[in-house]
């Protein structure tokens, strides 16, 4: 009886030790939560300047959206800007704790922007501390800001309190356009780690909105390994989003006789054919199945009927075929498998793959490309025809 | 209470399951072609099974400490017993440093010795109620965890590549040969523990169907989770140190179900319990048969604080332990489960002991 009692108060004891909390626990006012992450080329060599933009809890509950301002902000600001230059990105975490009251903490992190003299050096250093730190996590989008990537941190909100959520929903929101592409830090590795297949990366600036600082698409930073090498249009981004099946919904004008139409992509959905070729070289036939349908159109014309809707489709066909012979077109100008081909070939023939893989960028460079597209019609909205009286 | 063959055939799943959530090893051989590494390993682990049954079928309702005796001889069996004994031993050890390692990489600051007193003393509680006890956990654990494999998969459908797999069996015959004995003596043959639980199971010769049935449910959940990490994570396979900790860390349903990799911490800590309190039992049986003492309570605290004690400084760091598991462990575990089983079982039928017995 007197083990059982001794036995149930050492139970207790231990119990009320673990269960009361972790002992290093961190209290939402210890902490800095780390927003948006901007890493730009630091002024002396090998130097890394670090931009963290971190939520201030306590002020985001009283700010309007829009009154947002950095380090040297008055009180109601929702955020606040820290830089610092060091070698190492962990290094300079560290080092930023002497200029922030709070532990710095990254688990919320959603962007990491680099700037593109950054990207152009490489992002690989960059990138490490990210994949590494338990405490991050690989879903985080990562891109590259024309000029430096700090100033993205300190664009203009509209209807988020900080530009990095601003930035989030913005390439979150992309899947309407399918011409930016969505890339998370796991894609990247994913792709350096391939060997063959160049990351893109979603490419943005800062512009001047009648005055105020606004974030703006361009499309996408291409890379070759860890290194920036040049960029793909809008357009160009999405046909290559064509080909690595990854178009959700999108629109593309399409002229018709006197009419146009924003012929809008429902669906879309793609498959790459490679084969070898008897000369050793390498085909790729790429075939796009999509459905469209009329966004809106201009002109009186009627599209939506039987004998205007097969041009509609043909006229869509020709646009996505052309987005993709561009993609092609200037992916091989740089020299940058951002298909991913020599993956597939990899997979799908690896002996072949062993030979060409010394010399991949020259086989990609000379690879045949055959682009076929289907187009099928969907409905034309709640509207029949065009705000027009009929033609008697 | 005796054991069923139902609940120490899950007990004996839970136990696959514990290292099926650790499969780092088998990546670092086959990459893309691990799946293959599970099959051939479970068909080579059935014919070891085969052997472990026909030993407790010439043996039936005897434990491994005494069927050695009874086969080689009162100081040979003994001394082979003795070398089960600090096998079993060393299993509990390094099963504690993967389940510190694990919660240390969630929780960094957290001191290893913390965790695995807190660990081995909740086990050692567990072997102190008995074999029943620990048993009768298995088939909740078991079901909690096909579940909560079966809705990460689920969550993680988007991600999901098949090409991933391709191209398969492209690496050398050796490199075959070297993952599907990774995975035969670490999670899959290690069930050969069980031989310690015969005395308390209901059928005096039933551990065949005991481990048949906890290595097939064990291998088909280890191919689910080597064939989902494969086609989700791709190429980061090879640099991740918690490969199926990350897969689950990728769940982001709509900004809203995202984080959810504590239920996989949650099971892979139950699995664990299981585990050990397994192995825990299994050495302190083996131990009070081989000094043939009936007083468990001494042996057990001795045991909790020697594993304790060579649990936080068997490996000086992470790297050590990773190396260990990768090279050694195998060669290690083989001798004990599957030389030593098949030399006592050629023993046993050259003695005809097989017959005798019938």
């Amino acid at each position: 009886m007197k083990h059982r009692i001794y036995r149930f108060l050492f139970a207790a004891l231990i119990l009320a030790l673990l269960l009361a909390g972790c002992y290093d626990r961190r209290e939402l006012n210890t902490l800095g939560f780390v927003m948006g992450v901007a890493i730009d080329k630091g002024e002396n060599k090998d130097e890394i300047e670090l931009s963290l933009q971190m939520a201030k809890v306590t002020g985001s509950d009283q700010s309007e959206p829009g009154s947002g301002s950095k380090e040297s902000g008055t009180g109601g600001d929702s955020y606040i800007n820290v830089s610092a230059s060091g070698e190492s990105i962990n290094q300079i975490v560290r080092d930023m704790e002497y200029k922030v009251s709070r532990r710095i903490y990254v688990p919320h992190n959603q962007v990491v922007v680099f700037g593109e003299d950054m990207a152009r050096q490489g992002i690989r250093d960059g990138m490490d501390f990210f994949a590494r730190a338990p405490e991050a996590r690989a879903t985080v989008y990562v891109l590259v800001a024309k000029g430096k990537a700090a100033d993205i941190l300190e664009a203009d909100t509209v209807f988020e309190k900080m530009p990095s959520s601003d930035l989030k929903k913005i390439i979150d929101e992309q899947d309407i356009t399918s011409t930016v592409p969505q890339t998370t830090l796991y894609d990247i590795m994913n792709d350096i780690l391939s060997r063959s297949k160049a990351p893109i990366l979603p490419y943005i600036e800062i512009i001047d909105d009648k005055g105020s600082k606004r974030i703006n698409c361009l499309g996408s930073a291409v890379f070759k390994n860890d290194k920036m090498i040049g960029h793909m249009d809008l357009q160009q981004t999405r046909g290559t989003l064509y080909v690595l099946d990854k178009v959700q919904t999108g629109t593309m004008t399409v002229k018709f006789k006197d009419a146009a139409a924003a012929a809008e992509i429902r669906q879309s959905k793609s498959k790459v054919k490679l084969s070898l070729k008897k000369d050793g070289g390498v085909k790729a036939e790429i075939q796009v199945r999509q459905t469209v349908g009329i966004g809106d159109q201009k002109g009186t014309l009627n599209i939506a009927n039987a004998e205007n809707i097969p041009v509609l489709l043909k006229e869509s066909e020709k646009t996505v075929k052309e987005e993709i012979m561009a993609a092609i077109d200037k992916a091989k100008e740089l020299g940058a498998d951002v298909f991913g081909f020599g993956k597939s070939i990899y997979r799908k023939y690896p002996r072949k793959w062993k030979e060409i893989e010394e010399n991949w960028e020259e086989v990609f460079r000379e690879m045949e490309t055959v682009v076929k597209v289907k187009s099928k019609a969907d409905g034309s909205g709640r509207i029949m025809r065009p705000i027009a009286p009929a033609v008697q | 209470m005796k054991i069923s063959v139902k609940q120490a055939g899950y007990t004996a799943a839970a136990f696959i399951f514990t290292s099926a959530l650790l499969t780092k090893g088998v990546y670092m051989y086959l990459r893309q072609d691990s799946w293959v590494a599970v099959i051939l390993s479970f068909l080579v682990s059935l014919i070891f099974v085969y052997i472990y049954a026909t030993l407790n079928k010439w043996f039936p309702s005897k434990s491994l400490i005494e069927i050695n005796e009874a086969v080689f001889g009162k100081i040979i069996g003994k001394i082979i017993s003795a070398g089960y004994l600090f096998y079993f031993f060393t299993l509990i050890i390094l099963n504690a440093r993967d389940i510190s390692g694990f919660v240390g990489y969630i929780l960094p600051t957290t001191p290893y010795v913390v965790i695995m007193v807190a660990f081995i003393y909740t086990c050692s509680w567990a072997v102190r109620k008995g074999a029943w006890n620990i048993a009768s956990y298995g088939p909740l654990i078991v079901f909690v965890s096909l579940f909560v494999i079966m809705l990460n998969g689920l969550f993680l459908i988007n991600d999901i590549e098949l090409n991933r797999l391709a191209p398969a069996f492209t690496f050398p015959p050796i490199k075959y040969i070297a993952g599907t004995h990774l995975l035969t003596a670490l999670p899959l043959c290690e069930i050969f523990v069980f031989f310690m639980f015969v005395p308390y199971l209901q059928k005096a010769d039933g551990l065949g169907k005991v481990l048949f049935r906890g290595l097939t449910v064990g291998a088909a959940a280890l191919l689910f989770i080597v064939i989902r990490d494969i086609v989700i994570l791709g190429d980061t396979l090879l640099i991740l140190s918690q490969p199926t900790y990350s897969v689950i860390r990728l769940i982001d349903v709509g900004d809203i179900l995202t984080r959810v990799e504590i239920l996989y911490a949650g099971i892979l800590i139950s699995l664990m319990f299981i585990k050990i309190s397994v192995l825990y039992y299994a050495t302190i049986t083996a131990a009070a048969r081989l000094v043939k003492t009936s007083s468990h309570d001494y042996l057990i605290r001795i045991t909790g604080a020697l594993a304790v004690i060579f649990g936080l400084s068997v490996f000086s760091a992470e790297y050590e332990h990773m190396d260990w598991t990768n090279r050694a462990a195998p060669i290690y575990s083989s001798f004990f489960i599957m030389l030593l089983p098949l030399l006592t079982l050629g023993t046993a039928a050259i003695r005809g002991l097989n017959r005798k017995n019938k």
